[in-house]
């Protein structure tokens, strides 16, 4: 039988419980606060999640910070391979070594499209970076015949939005992106429970393993099994292999990559839409005085030739479609960095990297960066 | 607004607050139209009006039934349901079946709601209402009730999307019933918000993200066969877990309110026939289709061998249909009516061989009962995991490859 005095006994020691384990979160508070600044944090793996980003913008000092912020899909946030060897954390490593001065923070999101660095963007309206780093995948840019609607804002990057200024906020209204009253209440309401429970705040990089949030957790199973033998290491479709190999060493027997893994490009055509998402990231970190370099991501298209997921009709279409990408962003005068050439190793997939990839890529985009970052160094050693 | 959302959480903890603070009963009733205008104010505002143009012509049209002697309320009855099914045809189906398309606003006419905007909870509603009426109908409810009654039966928030589905008059005389919330009344609201919640969370998420990632076309048709068969029983237990966790959030809150919503589910994964898994899933939409559509028409033909079996299969067409007036969701509803049909048929002609009873006492029996029931539920289901005829179709062809077919 319930009575009141019981219900209450229940309500305290579980409040008790709650505020004793958010205590003892305090020194893993710090332990995340260090490896954010080193580029090896990373998002929440799962839709439009923004979480490690939200925090780590939210710890940058209001008048600036001498970080780099990456921007992207699953690519950049490294699926399959260790957060260590991951894009952000690999060019964090080399800036260290190089001694630029230059953290790296990762808000890259798998399931990432080009509207995905817009809040990040306007979140440097508060909270400024040096620089906006935002992957570009060439066949994400191709013309389709259907209007899909964009996907709905996660609580994070509404959170992220209402960190901008008053003229990129004009500007985020003015393109119809600045997100609606319920979707602002929901992320205050979060805001609320992520300002005073730590427990909530670092709910998504507290999991023992950074992939493995209650949604991920049969393919985080899966990693397991397949990593002690039990199964073949790597799986069908997106999610790739398990052992961090090399593709013509993953894909071998009867094993074939899904159809997932082609690159659908329809026309090669520039699509409006996702050309303006690029416009627009450009002019809100503009408007926070941050520039934004667009690096290209590299294609594994002997990958799509090996297993016949693209023609040659539309490999030709995605050559024109690229050309005619560099053309306009050329003509519009936004900074970019051509993908470089890696080795047939350097892929798990259809893009996605091994570790050697990611570090190859690192290596090129800091080569690349090199003169921006030193630009940065004279104008602005401290903001 | 979704159930699982901070903002359900803090308009419910706000009503829940108010409510038991409020003296009397309309006041009560009135806290609940106002948080469900404000749960709506937070979707699609106009959605309110749409549920309370279609609830006060449910209301109007039991008036008109209540009026007239029960051997003449057949015709007023009709309408009602056809008013009430073409309430829901014009919103789900006018601009879909006139060829436009919803993504494209600028190609429906100014008459056409868009079908992506169409209000939450319709078919619910429709279904309920035309209970409603069949009861004035049949004598089971004597009074039409008034039109306010009408407004809080339809806008009451937490079943408003996923159900459960209620009947008018048990739920309207519940609603500022009670005067205090009971501690027995809270721990069971609470346990069963906190079930729902696991159920959702810890095991239907999950379990979707596997099944509905591999029940693409893109990848069913280059993965392995058994992978894409994993999947599809995957997509059921995630369609029990996440409904059944969504009913138990429902039931949760409600009681919390001191109200009984009828229950959804009841085990279904324990069913040894078919009849036995539709007492068991989706048990408001099952009882409905049962009393409202097998139970008279199993009435009108009950001199007749197949009276039972051809009531069976119609209400399980009607069930199907239910879910979208579809291809996929036809084919379901006369799998199951079959089904249903048959084993009705099988039990009547068995009822009185000592054999049959023997063999069905058997454990065996059961055990293979459950097997086939089972995989009836799991099979018949990749019509609704996956987006179209067609898809199913080529799912299932997909599949066979398991079989060497």
């Amino acid at each position: 039988m319930w009575t009141w005095a019981r219900l209450l006994r229940i309500a305290t020691f579980t409040l008790a419980l709650l505020i004793a384990f958010d205590v003892a979160l305090l020194g893993v508070e710090e332990r995340i606060a260090r490896d954010a600044q080193q580029g090896r944090l990373r998002n929440t793996e799962g839709r439009s999640s923004a979480d490690a980003c939200l925090n780590m913008l939210r710890a940058l000092p209001p008048a600036g910070a001498r970080v780099a912020v990456m921007v992207g899909a699953s690519v950049s946030f490294g699926s399959n391979i260790d957060r260590d060897e991951a894009l952000p954390a690999q060019l964090g490593a080399r800036w260290r070594e190089q001694g630029a001065g230059l953290g790296v923070v990762s808000c890259a999101q798998p399931g990432g499209n080009n509207e995905t660095p817009i809040p990040v963007a306007a979140a440097f309206g508060s909270r400024p970076a040096s620089l906006l780093l935002v992957e570009l995948m060439v066949p994400t840019f191709a013309e389709r015949g259907n209007k899909a609607a964009a996907p709905p804002r996660s609580e994070e990057e509404v959170s992220l939005l209402e960190m901008a200024n008053g003229e990129q906020r004009a500007a985020l209204e003015a393109a119809g992106q600045w997100p609606p009253l319920p979707a602002r209440v929901e992320a205050r309401l979060a805001e609320g429970l992520r300002s005073h429970w730590r427990l909530f705040r670092y709910r998504g990089p507290l999991w023992i393993d950074d992939r493995m949030v209650p949604d991920q957790l049969i393919w985080t199973v899966r990693r397991w099994v397949a990593s002690a033998g039990f199964l073949p290491k790597r799986f069908h479709g997106q999610t790739t292999n398990v052992g961090k190999l090399p593709w013509r060493e993953a894909y071998v027997g009867s094993q074939r990559p899904s159809g997932a893994q082609r690159f659908v490009v329809p026309r090669a055509r520039v699509a409006e839409r996702e050309y303006a998402a690029l416009l627009q990231v450009r002019e809100l970190a503009a408007l926070a005085g941050v520039p934004v370099v667009f690096y290209e991501l590299p294609l594994n298209l002997p990958f799509q030739r090996e297993f016949a997921l693209m023609d040659e009709a539309e490999l030709a279409r995605l050559e024109t479609l690229r050309a005619a990408l560099v053309e306009r962003m050329q003509k519009d005068g936004l900074d970019w960095i051509a993908a470089p050439e890696l080795p047939d190793d350097a892929y798990l997939d259809r893009a996605h990297l091994t570790p050697s990839g990611a570090r190859a890529l690192a290596g090129h985009l800091a080569r690349e960066l090199a003169p921006r970052v030193e630009r940065l160094a004279v104008a602005a050693p401290e903001r | 607004m979704p159930l699982l959302s901070f903002s359900f959480a803090a308009l419910f903890l706000a009503v829940f607050a108010f409510y038991w603070l409020l003296p009397g009963r309309r006041a009560r009733q009135l806290l609940l139209v106002a948080a469900t205008l404000v749960w709506y104010a937070f979707g699609v505002w106009w959605h309110a009006l749409a549920a309370v143009a279609m609830g006060s012509t449910a209301w109007l049209v039991g008036r008109w039934i209540a009026s007239r002697p029960p051997e003449s309320r057949g015709g007023p009855t009709l309408v009602g349901v056809a008013l009430l099914v073409g309430y829901f045809i014009f919103f789900r189906y006018a601009a879909l079946w006139s060829g436009a398309d919803p993504h494209q606003p600028e190609t429906l006419a100014w008459w056409m709601p868009n079908p992506l905007l169409a209000p939450v909870g319709l078919s619910f509603l429709m279904f309920e209402s035309i209970g409603y009426h069949a009861d004035l109908y049949l004598g089971r409810l004597e009074k039409s009730g008034s039109w306010w009654d009408h407004v809080v039966f339809t806008l009451y928030f937490p079943t408003r999307v996923i159900g459960p589905m209620r009947k008018f008059q048990r739920f309207v005389p519940q609603l500022g019933a009670v005067r205090r919330p009971t501690p027995d009344q809270v721990a069971r609201g609470l346990g069963r918000i906190g079930i729902g919640l696991f159920k959702k969370a810890v095991i239907a998420n999950p379990l979707g993200t596997f099944a509905l990632f591999n029940m693409q076309p893109q990848v069913f048709e280059n993965a392995p066969a058994v992978i894409s068969v994993a999947a599809l029983y995957a997509y059921w237990l995630y369609l029990y877990f996440d409904f059944a966790g969504y009913s138990d959030i429902v039931i949760g809150l409600s009681r919390l309110l001191g109200i009984d919503v009828p229950e959804n589910f009841d085990h279904p994964y324990r069913a040894t026939n078919i009849s036995d898994y539709w007492r068991r899933w989706h048990m408001s939409l099952s009882f409905w289709v049962r009393e409202y559509v097998y139970t008279p028409l199993a009435i009108r033909w009950r001199r007749s061998w197949w009276g039972g079996p051809v009531g069976a299969f119609s209400s399980m067409v009607v069930l199907g249909l239910w879910h979208g007036i579809e291809l996929r969701y036809l084919a379901f509803g006369i799998i199951h009516g079959l089904l249903l049909g048959a084993h009705m048929l099988y039990q009547e002609r068995t009822r009185k061989s000592p054999l049959a009873k023997r063999v069905r006492a058997t454990r065996a029996w059961s055990v293979l009962g459950w097997a086939f029931v089972m995989n009836v539920a799991v099979w018949s289901h990749v019509f609704y995991a996956t987006s179209s005829w067609e898809v199913a179709m080529r799912f299932l062809r997909s599949a066979a490859r398991l079989a060497g077919l």
